[in-house]
């Protein structure tokens, strides 16, 4: 920092008396300036440590004929067992109309939900700690359109948190009808913004959507359609970008999705052997570095036949806990449950190990009759949303 | 408290400092208006003001300012603890408010200022220890910052961003479960 005229040059405590005026959330997000302000913030202003997100539960159970009602649960006490605590409810309303809403993704205490049955999916947000719900504007041009043949649209969705001004973006990949997946531009809405933009990509991409959309820090991730490739959208930069090759080749035996771990992008690979499922987690960045910048840190074996009934890493996010709790989950006697696995010493870099067979499923923490769930990340707060109603 | 100190306050008010700034020009102003500076209070109290107070950070052009904003305030403060005995409560609270309006537009039209002299104003605030004017002027700079992007804010003050992508990449990871 040089001293010329209206430039950042202030004593330690000169800037901590500037800084202590600010929320914490925007001394966190300001560590991102420079290593001197990282430095005055941690040192003179510390920003309150981010919370550990619980494990949220969202059910789907089946009604018959075409209806379903919806739940989230998010588990508490995680250390002493988990407790379930229903914090948001949904179901067909009085029309009778069926109901497939789903769970796009959450970001800190929002969920992202898509109602499936509208055309083009009808987005929108909720903050089950404060009841309040912002419905987003309709996706244009999706009147008529389809998604890929044998998806829906809430997987066509992704849910993204800006680190950099803490701020939300609903991100949407335009793979429809078209089989090859193409895309050259991705959909985004901003919460806050009036419309949805179009964001070009450098050339067109493609999208595996049964790989999934996930948002981490502040970008949402897929991958392509044969599978080559880790494509990125910067909410940031708005910007899409290649962000890795895969760390393995995904081969004809075998399923994949992106997910996070502790903050980092993920892809769950497994390999399905007639008794036998091998998973591997691998992750982006940080640690001991594999091929290409990936690295590998779980590995999961699950033993049981046929294919069908086995258990398998929850999804979208099976790691909490600072990553040393594994989710798992599977069906019994017609029900879901969710199993979770206590791994000591996860958050060092070694790989983790875990087995699961007939004596040693895990602990199972929820049990749910006739239903299909997801686990996603949740940290209740009591953010507005009412604020982004009107848009500036 | 008001009858037993008001003689000694009178005689106070009356006695004046000399404050130097760093470019060596004399600033004569009341005890009761450089006291507003607890560094200055303290030098007083401890009988170390004869022959002027040299204040070696604090250029005339700013100085000048602070004792602007200085003589405001202590003006404000001797008007309220003397209106209290004086009106009946309603009125009071009247002439409290038509006080606080005053000082408010006063602070207001003070900050009109370009960011090298804001920048000035926070550095003679904290070193002089002035309570008031350190809060008006953080909050100022505060305010301008707050809604801004970490880029915004290194364009806005030519900061090098040095963090390594490693490092840029692992303050994201901590920002991302975020929340007021």
């Amino acid at each position: 920092m040089d001293g010329g005229d209206g430039c950042w040059d202030f004593p330690a405590d000169a800037f901590a008396e500037i800084l202590l005026r600010l929320p914490a959330t925007s001394r966190r997000r300001l560590r991102l300036v420079c290593r001197h302000w990282r430095a005055v913030i941690d040192e003179r202003a510390p920003a309150a440590t981010p919370s550990e997100p619980k494990p949220l539960v969202y059910v789907i159970r089946d009604m018959g004929w075409g209806s379903a009602t919806a739940s989230a649960y998010v588990m508490d006490d995680v250390a002493s067992g988990g407790r379930f605590r229903e914090v948001w409810r949904g179901g067909p309303d009085t029309t009778g109309r069926s109901y497939d809403t789903r769970l796009v993704g959450t970001c800190n205490g929002l969920l992202c939900l898509c109602d499936n049955i509208r055309p083009g999916g009808a987005v929108s947000l909720v903050n089950p700690a404060t009841g309040e719900s912002l419905a987003l504007p309709p996706l244009p041009g999706s009147s008529g359109r389809r998604p890929q043949r044998g998806r829906r649209w809430h997987e066509t969705y992704g849910f993204v948190h800006r680190p950099d001004t803490g701020r939300y973006a609903v991100v949407h990949l335009p793979c429809y009808s078209d089989p090859t997946g193409q895309l050259d531009a991705v959909r985004v809405f901003t919460l806050g913004e009036a419309s949805w933009r179009d964001v070009p990509a450098a050339g067109a991409t493609s999208c595996r959507l049964d790989a999934g959309i996930v948002g981490v820090c502040g970008a949402a991730y897929w991958v392509t359609k044969g599978s080559e490739m880790v494509m990125a959208f910067d909410a940031e930069r708005e910007r899409v970008a290649p962000a890795a090759p895969l760390p393995v080749a995904v081969a004809g035996n075998s399923s994949s999705h992106l997910t996070e771990v502790r903050g980092r992008l993920s892809f769950v690979v497994t390999i399905d052997e007639p008794k036998l499922a091998r998973v591997e987690v691998w992750v982006l960045g940080g640690g001991r570095e594999g091929p290409r910048g990936w690295s590998c840190r779980y590995r999961v074996q699950v033993h049981g036949a046929p294919k069908a009934s086995r258990q398998q890493l929850a999804r979208p996010h099976f790691g909490f806990e600072r990553g040393e709790l594994v989710l798992t989950s599977g069906r019994k006697d017609r029900e879901s449950v969710v199993f979770a696995h206590r791994l000591a010493g996860a958050g060092k870099l070694q790989c983790c190990e875990v087995r699961v067979n007939e004596r040693n499923q895990g602990t199972a923490v929820a049990r749910i009759k006739g239903a299909h769930v997801w686990t996603f990340g949740y940290v209740e707060t009591t953010e507005p949303l009412s604020v982004y109603s009107r848009p500036r | 408290m008001a009858s037993a100190g008001s003689g000694d306050e009178k005689a106070a008010a009356a006695a004046m400092i000399t404050l130097i700034s760093s470019d060596n020009e004399k600033f004569e102003v009341t005890e009761a208006t450089a006291t507003l500076s607890q560094t200055i209070r303290h030098m007083i109290e401890d009988g170390c003001t004869d022959g002027g107070v040299p204040l070696p950070n604090v250029t005339s052009k700013i100085l000048a300012r602070v004792i602007e904003y200085c003589k405001k305030h202590a003006t404000a403060a001797a008007g309220e603890e003397g209106s209290s005995s004086s009106f009946s409560d309603a009125a009071f609270l009247e002439v409290d408010r038509a006080f606080l309006e005053e000082l408010e537009e006063f602070d207001d039209a003070f900050l009109e200022v370009d960011r090298a002299t804001l920048f000035d104003l926070i550095l003679a605030a904290n070193y002089l220890d002035i309570k008031g004017l350190l809060n008006l002027t953080c909050q100022k700079v505060a305010d301008s910052v707050k809604g801004k992007t970490p880029e915004q804010i290194r364009e806005m003050y030519n900061i090098v961003n040095d963090l390594t992508p490693e490092e840029e990449a692992e303050i994201r990871r901590e920002t991302q479960w975020a929340f007021e």
